[in-house]
């Protein structure tokens, strides 16, 4: 199948959650950054991960700043949880949400985001975290 | 949990070639191409070992995710998601660098994760990625302090220092590098698995072999192996392999009838229990008819049958034999007969032959027919393999006491020049009995003469039978001895001529080495 063709059912995946749908299920989440999304998925798909901000920007190609942001607000929203440093790593473990509301939530996302057509729509319904600024660029509005 | 001292992988026919496990603090690594099951036999290690011996374990994952091996090993009926839960095991994804950091710090969260499940194995998928790990430390890959062999080694020490029993996977490609560090880490573990992946005509074959193992003996040569939905891998031990019992061979003088009554007079009163019988005779001669009335009778004596078919259906068995009146059902569902039905196509030698024995192990067969071996001899591409397949069989019937009818399709219509001519394995069997065709006066007869019975005082005269009611009966040997027709009117029955003597020919009997006078 080429670039940009979507199969029916991917399709209508997407318009049953499109409306600000999406939306709704990622605010009742908490989630707000893309990077957020990516790297609880990357987290809910390793199970438990000895691991650092570092290494999960490497594999999601997120900066590391992003990426540690990102770790400290699913630990504040309950869906990590952290071990104590050792020597600069981490025991990192999704933790799936009890609630059934946030349950359903995340598990309609997660189902979603398996496609191409939901995954545009999150990333239309996320913010990207800014563009790392590289030494000596000036940033220049647009006119 | 131990055998002896032995870890056993709880691996269907693994820890049987590896004669009950693998000496406890032995470090076993497993290498294999892309595809080869490494990751599998390092998950079913770390499964058996929770679900089997109650020995919780960690599975270290360093380039695929937890989702993924819980996701495969559901396909094989395992439940990796409910056994974390019950703190038995715990998937964790890290990265070699980690791993390596972790193993040498006192404080190591990974030790931490297994002393918290009460973890005794581990399986670390991935070996062959620590080359970058070492390079990564700003050594040389390969030899010097902090390489790859000094990483190796310390790996295998701190696993060794927290009592967990490892299983590393390591993949083996083309590449240089591949080769090296795999043969380096050869050198370091105790026991070296390889799973191997051959192209045979168009199908593929995976095989096992067992390279090294310290302290402790093992089958060597290459096994079968194979995985299996709902189940997980299955390990066929070599048909090649000797046989492990004890050398001599149980022998007894008692004799069974076989089912047909002249039959076990010209044989020399029955066959001996144990005894190898090869049937020959061309297609259509009645050897499965044969076959059946030797496993009947067996069952009649309270001997459990077992009937093997690579050519026809039990559903087919059954409904022939039972048009003459061989109720073969009746046996099969009181339990006393068993039929064992494999296609030809890609027939797998080793878990054919496994089967066979499984059967007979778990009912106590003691009357066995092959059916026959024409359809091994096509299906087998390799003779070599048939011939050991053959042996094997032979072997393990003898040590069984398992009393043993081989069918044999003979090529020639009319006319026996040889008995096996493309399978010459006649001097193995104790018994033959020609099945042959004669024609006379433009009519087909069967004809029946037992050319060798070991031990036994046999009859060489050339019977006629018949197949209908109640299966072969054999001519009563003197009946219309005027006819035209009568066998005993002719000579060179089993030539391509008869010719009519117009007199009753004499009786031929035979002693052979060691028989009855």
């Amino acid at each position: 199948m080429g670039q940009g063709v979507y199969r029916k059912d991917e399709l209508t995946a997407a318009k049953e959650l499109s409306g600000g749908e999406e939306l709704s299920r990622l605010e009742t989440l908490g989630i707000s950054l893309l990077s957020e999304w990516d790297v609880a998925i990357f987290l809910y798909q390793h199970g438990s991960s000895i691991i650092n901000a570092g290494q999960i920007a490497l594999l999601t190609g997120y900066e590391s700043k992003d990426v540690s942001d990102a770790l400290n607000r699913l630990e504040s929203l309950g869906l990590l949880k952290c071990s104590r440093a050792s020597h600069g790593v981490r025991v990192y473990q999704f933790m799936v949400p009890t609630g059934p509301v946030r349950r359903e939530c995340f598990d309609e996302l997660r189902v979603l985001a398996e496609n191409r057509a939901g995954r545009l729509l999150l990333i239309k319904s996320l913010r990207s975290p800014p563009p790392p600024r590289r030494p000596g660029t000036v940033m220049v509005p647009l006119k | 949990m131990t055998n002896g001292g032995l870890i056993q992988t709880g691996i269907d026919g693994l820890d049987d070639i590896l004669l009950g496990g693998i000496p406890r603090s032995n470090v076993i690594l497993v290498q294999g191409v892309a595809g080869s099951g490494k990751t599998l036999m390092g998950v079913e290690f770390i499964y058996r070992g929770i679900t089997q011996f109650n020995e919780p374990g960690i599975v270290v994952v360093f380039e695929t995710s937890a989702a993924k091996i819980i996701r495969d090993a559901a396909g094989f009926g395992w439940n990796l998601e409910e056994l974390q839960q019950q703190k038995k095991l715990q998937i964790i994804f890290t990265t070699p660098e980690v791993l390596e950091q972790e193993l040498r710090s006192a404080d190591s969260l990974l030790l931490e994760i297994a002393a918290g499940i009460g973890a005794q194995r581990i399986f670390i998928d991935g070996l062959g990625l620590f080359p970058a790990a070492a390079a990564g430390n700003g050594h040389s890959p390969m030899t010097g302090p902090g390489s790859y062999r000094e990483l190796i080694r310390h790996l295998i020490e701190s696993l060794l220092r927290e009592n967990l029993t490892a299983m590393l996977s390591h993949e083996l490609s083309a590449a240089p590098d591949s080769l090296v560090t795999s043969e380096m880490a050869s050198f370091i573990v105790d026991t070296v698995i390889q799973l191997n992946r051959h192209r045979q005509d168009r199908r593929s074959l995976r095989g096992i072999e067992i390279i090294k193992s310290r302290g402790h003996d093992y089958d060597s040569g290459e096994h079968t192996l194979r995985i299996t939905a709902n189940k997980g891998l299955q390990v066929f031990r070599r048909v090649q392999a000797p046989l492990r019992q004890k050398l001599e061979q149980p022998s007894t003088t008692k004799r069974s009838a076989l089912g047909v009554d002249v039959l076990d007079t010209l044989i020399g009163g029955g066959v001996f229990d144990g005894s190898t019988t090869m049937v020959i005779g061309i297609s259509g001669v009645g050897k499965t008819v044969l076959g059946a009335q030797f496993l009947l009778e067996g069952a009649k004596q309270g001997k459990r049958g077992l009937l093997i078919s690579l050519d026809e259906h039990p559903a087919q068995i059954m409904r022939n034999a039972k048009t003459i009146g061989l109720d073969l059902q009746q046996q099969v569902d009181s339990g006393m007969l068993h039929i064992l039905f494999e296609s030809p196509q890609e027939l797998d030698v080793d878990a054919h032959y496994a089967a066979i024995i499984r059967l007979v192990e778990e009912h106590g067969i003691e009357r066995m027919v092959l059916d026959g071996m024409t359809s091994y001899s096509t299906a087998l591409s390799d003779q070599k393999v048939y011939r050991d397949f053959f042996h094997a069989l032979v072997g393990y019937s003898k040590h069984r006491l398992l009393t043993t009818f081989f069918n044999y399709e003979n090529p020639e219509f009319l006319g026996s020049s040889s008995y096996m001519p493309d399978f010459p394995v006649s001097s193995i069997v104790d018994n033959i009995i020609l099945l042959s065709m004669a024609e006379l006066n433009n009519a087909l007869h069967r004809c029946l003469t037992v050319v060798k019975a070991r031990g036994s005082e046999h009859n060489f005269d050339t019977r006629e039978y018949v197949i209908g009611q109640g299966g072969m009966k054999i001519l009563p040997k003197d009946e219309n001895a005027a006819a035209a027709q009568s066998f005993e009117s002719y000579s060179s029955l089993l030539s391509r001529a008869p010719t009519r003597f117009g007199v009753p020919h004499r009786t031929t009997r035979a002693v052979t080495a060691g028989g009855n006078k």
